[in-house]
């Protein structure tokens, strides 16, 4: 009895100088060394996973939650526009009719002032064409008159100088008069 | 150490149960609970040893270090625009979790600061509690593994009474001034109840299930072990990782001006 609890390994009774089998508990020297190596360990391992696993982590998550901030807010940006749309094609609809009616009313004006001055512009192109003519006309007449008093003047000349050649009578000036005229043709009087 | 040498420890009784273990034809006649040294080194007159707590304190970091690479790499691998996979949302869980529950019990302002810290004394406390489902000894059933957790957390309780509150960190100790010896025991109580605490608990179960394994047959270690390792190694394993880690934030939260 008295050699087996002399095993015990309770406040170090069995951890020998030379071996250590089965201590549980011991304030000594191993204690504080356990203590140190803890410490380290701890320290490493804070380091690490902080390094490895923590912050990576955090940095992946943050990522995402401020991409899905972004699809919200744009989300809700756009269904406010949508929303804004909506209304403005409401009100536009409302008043379609109107706008209509207005277009056409507008069309037709611009429609009718556009015929006026087409119509005026060829009015006022006819009577300049009206005008030419009648001057074309007046200086045909003219010139066919002052050609016929030429004609006159060289047919006057002309039984001027029969008259001269022959003693004239009435009978005698009568036919000559004829004669001439016959030789003129009816075609110079035409022209 | 065998099963008998504990067994006698209760006189009177001891007989009959020793007797009965060999009835039992029990599995365990060589109980190993303890913690034993593999290597021993003279260091500053002292005799130190690298014991199985170190070894198991080793095995555990590397694993938690090698979950960190793995982690790293899908967080690396992952899309912040694409739907994340079963592994990245594992990690996410983990990280809010942990953010969470520091800005819970510490405040929006302080806890985020604290969330890391916290997070790898959870994931360490806790890998080392249930390492006893893995066949290891675990590390927080030796006193050194906890006082050192507790002394960490002394200092940090510490360093953010000066850093918050000044020469009042000290001062509030004498007030009132009859009450000045209490003051500081209570201080000074606080990582050794911690301690103690997590080492209490997690000893108590490695205690029993050695003795269960100890006195059971063999053809009962098969299943009846199980549930009690559910409760020693993981139940209780994981309600003391949070109290622990929960009686961290408070006692350092305490500091805080606001």
């Amino acid at each position: 009895m008295k050699q087996m609890v002399m095993q015990l390994p309770f406040f170090a009774a069995g951890a020998e100088e030379e071996t250590l089998v089965g201590k549980i508990f011991a304030l000594d020297a191993q204690l504080l060394l356990d203590a140190a190596i803890v410490g380290c360990a701890i320290l490493f391992l804070f380091f690490l996973l902080s390094y490895l696993v923590f912050n990576p982590a955090r940095e992946l998550m943050k990522k995402r939650q401020d991409r899905i901030q972004k699809d919200m807010d744009d989300a809700a940006k756009d269904k406010e526009e949508a929303l804004q749309f909506k209304q403005e094609y409401e009100a536009r609809l409302k008043t379609a009719d109107r706008e209509v009616d207005q277009i056409l009313s507008d069309g037709k004006k611009k429609a009718m002032k556009r015929e006026q001055i087409i119509v005026g512009e060829a009015q006022q192109e006819a009577a300049r064409i009206l005008e030419r003519t009648a001057r074309e006309v007046d200086l045909e007449k003219s010139k066919v008159r002052d050609e016929m008093k030429q004609e006159m003047v060289s047919v006057a000349k002309a039984m001027a100088g029969r008259f001269i050649s022959e003693e004239m009578n009435e009978q005698k000036q009568a036919e000559l008069v004829d004669a001439v005229l016959q030789e003129m043709g009816e075609d110079t009087w035409r022209d | 150490m065998n099963l008998g040498s504990y067994l006698l420890l209760t006189p009177g009784t001891g007989g009959a149960l020793a007797a009965g273990t060999r009835v039992l034809k029990s599995s365990g006649s060589d109980l190993d609970f303890g913690i034993n040294g593999y290597y021993h080194l003279e260091l500053f007159g002292q005799s130190l040893w690298l014991t199985n707590t170190h070894v198991a304190l080793i095995i555990i970091v590397t694993v938690i270090t090698v979950l960190a690479v793995v982690a790293n790499r899908i967080l690396r691998k992952a899309d912040p625009y694409k739907r994340p996979g079963a592994a990245l949302n594992v990690i996410e869980y983990i990280v809010e979790l942990f953010d969470s529950l520091t800005r819970t019990t510490m405040g929006e302002k302080h806890g985020g600061a604290f969330s890391n810290y916290i997070g790898t004394l959870f994931i360490f406390i806790l890998m080392s509690n249930i390492s006893g489902l893995f066949g290891l000894r675990a590390p927080t059933a030796d006193y050194g593994i906890t006082l050192g957790l507790a002394l960490i957390t002394f200092f940090l309780i510490h360093y953010n009474g000066f850093k918050y509150q000044k020469m009042r960190h000290i001062t509030d100790l004498f007030h009132p001034l009859p009450l000045t010896p209490i003051n500081i025991i209570g201080e000074l109580a606080t990582p050794i109840s911690m301690s103690l605490r997590l080492f209490g608990n997690m000893l108590s179960g490695t205690i029993i299930m050695a003795i269960i394994y100890g006195l059971l047959p063999k053809f009962l270690l098969w299943f009846w072990p199980g549930a009690l390792h559910i409760y020693f190694d993981l139940f209780s394993g994981a309600i003391q990782t949070y109290v622990f880690c929960l009686l961290t934030m408070v006692f350092i939260s305490n500091n805080f001006d606001d």
